[in-house]
Order: C-alpha cells, then structure tokens, then sequence
C-alpha cells in the first residue's frame, strides 16, 4: 500500500498519530557546548519544529542546567517557559549536601510551587554518586510527591557502559513511588534493561535512543506499553527518527497513543 | 520513492539482543517500513567465521532475490583465504559487493591483505563498504587508483555533525567515493548540512538493520528538510548506481 507521511510518498504501513498525542519526554533549551547555529534553543523556536514534526508537547530541560548551574539553569528554564503552555518545565537537581541546591523539602517545594513536576539528574555529568549515603535524601522526598526523575548517564554510544544499573535497581527498590525514568539507553543496554523492567514495575525507558529493531514491540508484549516514554533528545539530536519508530512499530494503537503521549502526561498527573 | 538498504546485516550480534535473524521476519519488517531491497552481510562474517557467514547471506539471497543483495565478507586476518574466498562468493554464492571490516577484524585498511580486496573489486568493477577508510589521504589515492571501483565509506564517517567532515573533498573530488548514513546518533539538521558540503548524489541510506530500526533510520530522512527528489536519490536511486542495478 502506498500512503502518504506527509512528506514523500512511498510504501509501508505507518500508524497515523492522532492529532495532540506527541509528548516529546526529552527535550533542551538553551545553548550547550555543541549546539548548532540553527538548532532551536528558545521556546518560539522549540515549538516551531514541533509543529513541523506533528509534536503537541514537550517536556523541557536548560542546557544550562547540566552543562554550567543546575540552579541558573532552573531559572533560565522558567524564564524561558513563560508564555509558552505547551512546553513543560523539568528541574536538574543533584544531591544538597555541597549546598549548591536547597534542601530536599525546600528544592521539591519550590519546584511545585513554579509548575514543574519532573527532574533530570545527570550523575556523570555532575560527578556524584547514586548511593544511599549520597542521594537518599533527595530521592526520599521525590518519593512523597511521586516525581518522575528522568536519569540521564550522559549516553554518547550505545556501547558505552555509562549506566549504573545496579544503583538504578536500588532506587527503583527503595523508592517504589518514584517513576524512574532511563534516557537515550541504547541497544547496547537490552541485557541490562529486560531483567530491570521484569523486576521493577517503577521503571521507564524514554525511546529517543533505544532505536532496537523491533524493540518497542517486544518490550510492549513482555513488560507492558506504559513502560516506555516518546522523546527525541532535540535540539542535540533529530526528531524524525522516534516520531518514525513509533509510527511504524507493531504496536496497537492504544499502545502507540500510550507512548507517543499518555503515559507521560499519566505521570505528571499523579505528582502530588 | 524506492527504498535501498545499502548497510545491513543478517543473523544474531553477540554485543546485544538481535530480535529478527531470519530472512522471513525481515522481510516482514521491510514491508512494513517499505523497504524494497536490503543489501546485506552476515554479523557472523564480520566475527569470527567468514565462510559460513557468506553461505548464510547467499542462502537468502538464493531465497529471496528480490529482496537481499549480498556482500561478500573476508578476513584480512587469514590472508591465503581471501582470493578464494571471493572468488568463491562472486562466482557461485552470487554476491554483488565486497563488505570489510577493519574494526571488528582489528586490521589496518592501509594493510596488505586488503591490497587483495582492492584488485579484486577492480578486476570484477565492484563496490566495496568498509566500516572505516582510515585517513581521507589513504581514500583520496586509492579512489585514484582504483577508478572503477565504488568506494562506500560507512557510519558517515564517524561525523560528529558539526565539524567539516573530514572526506568532504575526497567526495567531492572522487566520483566513485559514497558515504551512507548508518549512525546510531543521529544529530539534528546534520544531513541537511551534509547536503550542503557535498550535494545528494553520493550520499546512500542504510540502517544496519536488524540491530537497528528501520523506520528510526528512516526517520532522518523522511523528516529531513529536503527535496522530494533529494530524498528519492538518497532512499534508493544512488545505491541502484552504485549497484549498476537500473533506477
């Protein structure tokens, strides 16, 4: 059957993604070291190739955020969000204990009160550990609200071991409120990632990276679709290749929509 | 719009989970993305063994002609293997290009046994894919030395996306010198800028199916800032050249 993607003619069976439904889960503002001329860092910008993509919303971190001050980069993220309510604010956040971000109570406080209801931690990036003695506090208090914490290991390759799966089954064991949320694993991870998922029904995969063929399928059938999350890692990288990915999978359509979307928005939702 | 996988594979990786090994699922999943042709070696000819590997692709190429293109895979390792082999390949396995690995293999391109590669593909006017062509200078001479060959350099050539690519002036010098797309990483606006530093007319689409996704590979082409007619030439028409196979 030949349809049309809205771009080129050809053959092939791609699901049509029902108007609204993209929560893209991965999404950056601001300039990072390797931003390109050209690539959309402001929220006017951002939501312009949204609109070329067929994407509705987006859930938004700073560049900043990881590459200079989580808390500068926190409030350049707000500012950036103003006036823009199809974008979605997610805080950086880190371990209190050097006194660079406030209190576990205060950060989860102050963040509610500013209208975000996720964050990212970059633990390579920002160099500290996921262990009790280092982060407990702070997930403690993740786990009284639910927050959905997104854990970015700073990915460059699929075959790169960057992830602490171990302290990722820990958290996930400790704090069973806390969606967990793994970003740009790849293929390389699958080993990893099947004994996590069957284990811990916390645990979330965003697709951006996880590019596995036949991958969303399988993990749909073995561990459910709410585990994975839609997101493209724009504006470092291109959004073709997810929105591609779901479109084609051989998925339900309830499934697709649960993805591309839903399950996302489910988890923001139950934030307390 | 005809869709040419210029850089796959067949059979299990033992890096990771490889979910469709046989000719059947695979096709199965071309269909779905539209995928006409897939051009393909075996990740176990890229391994350890490349005779079985090369007896696995053309059991599939035999099945399915339509659908695979086989390269034929040689071990510069074992190099009193490699004439045999490839003649074995081109003429009873019916393959129809020459597929390299110096990574896998752990063997400079710029070594001896792949001099063997290099007639060959000569004498038989053939394309050979490599996983990496070392430095521009080595392509440079020896697209001047082997003119009649297709010369494929794979994964982009490793383009972080934003410097100035460094074969940029061997293609486009060197009429005989492609780069396909195959890269896990795939960076916003890249191909548009690799457009704008060496045209369409060289540049292949692959996906290393089936370790990675068809339609995500797809992806940085159908939703790329292109032409109609650049898309066509990159989804199928330039490999269908390269293959001397009609558009």
């Amino acid at each position: 059957m030949t349809r049309k993607t809205g771009l080129l003619e050809f053959k092939g069976s791609p699901k049509q993604m029902p108007h609204g439904s993209l929560f893209d889960a991965n999404c950056r503002l601001g300039n990072s070291e390797f931003s390109i001329s050209g690539a959309p860092t402001t929220g006017t910008e951002l939501i312009a190739e949204m609109d070329r993509l067929g994407i509705y919303e987006a859930l938004v971190h700073h560049a900043w955020a990881s590459g200079y001050s989580p808390m500068l980069g926190n409030r350049m993220l707000l500012e950036e969000l103003d006036g823009h309510s199809r974008l979605h604010g997610c805080w950086a956040a880190m371990p209190h204990h050097t006194q660079e971000i406030d209190s576990p109570k205060e950060f989860v406080e102050t963040m509610l009160v500013s209208s975000v209801r996720a964050v990212r931690l970059w633990p390579t990036v920002h160099r500290y550990s996921l262990a009790d003695w280092s982060i407990d506090g702070l997930f403690g208090e993740f786990n009284l609200h639910r927050i959905p914490v997104f854990l970015d290991f700073n990915r460059a390759h699929w075959a790169e071991n960057v992830t602490d799966y171990d302290q990722v089954a820990r958290l996930c064991r400790t704090f069973p409120d806390v969606p967990v949320i793994l970003v740009r694993e790849g293929i390389g991870s699958t080993r990893f990632l099947y004994p996590l998922l069957g284990r811990f029904s916390n645990l979330h995969l965003e697709i951006s990276y996880y590019q596995a063929s036949g991958g969303l399928a399988d993990i749909c059938r073995k561990f459910g679709a709410r585990r994975l999350l839609f997101g493209t890692g724009m504006s470092e990288y291109a959004g073709g290749p997810a929105i591609a990915m779901l479109q084609y999978s051989e998925i339900s359509e309830e499934e697709c929509c649960r993805i591309a979307g839903d399950n996302l928005r489910e988890l923001l939702a139950e934030v307390k | 719009m005809r869709i040419i996988d210029c850089h796959a594979h067949f059979g299990e990786f033992s890096r990771t989970l490889v979910l469709q090994r046989d000719a059947e699922t695979m096709i199965s999943a071309m269909d779905r993305a539209g995928v006409e042709k897939l051009c393909v070696s075996s990740f176990l000819s890229i391994g350890p063994e490349c005779k079985t590997g090369n007896d696995m692709v053309a059991s599939a190429v035999r099945k399915y002609p339509n659908r695979f293109i086989g390269y034929g895979v040689v071990n510069p390792n074992r190099p009193q293997e490699i004439n045999g082999e490839l003649k074995r390949c081109f003429d009873e396995l019916g393959m129809s290009a020459i597929k390299i690995h110096p990574a896998f293999h752990q063997y400079p391109i710029s070594g001896s046994a792949y001099r063997q590669v290099f007639e060959f593909a000569a004498a038989r006017k053939l394309p050979i894919l490599s996983h990496e062509w070392g430095t521009p200078q080595f392509l440079w001479d020896l697209s001047a030395e082997f003119p009649v060959v297709r010369f494929i350099i794979a994964h982009v050539g490793f383009w972080n996306g934003r410097d100035d690519f460094a074969y940029r002036e061997v293609l486009r010098q060197r009429q005989n010198v492609f780069v396909d797309l195959v890269y896990s990483n795939i960076y916003y606006n890249a191909l548009e800028r690799l457009i704008g530093m060496i045209g369409a007319e060289q540049i292949l689409w692959g996906s290393d199916f089936p370790l990675h996704d068809l339609p995500y590979q797809l992806g940085r082409l159908l939703y790329a800032n292109l032409t109609d007619d650049q898309k066509r030439k990159i989804a199928g028409e330039n490999m269908l050249r390269v293959l001397d196979l009609e558009a």
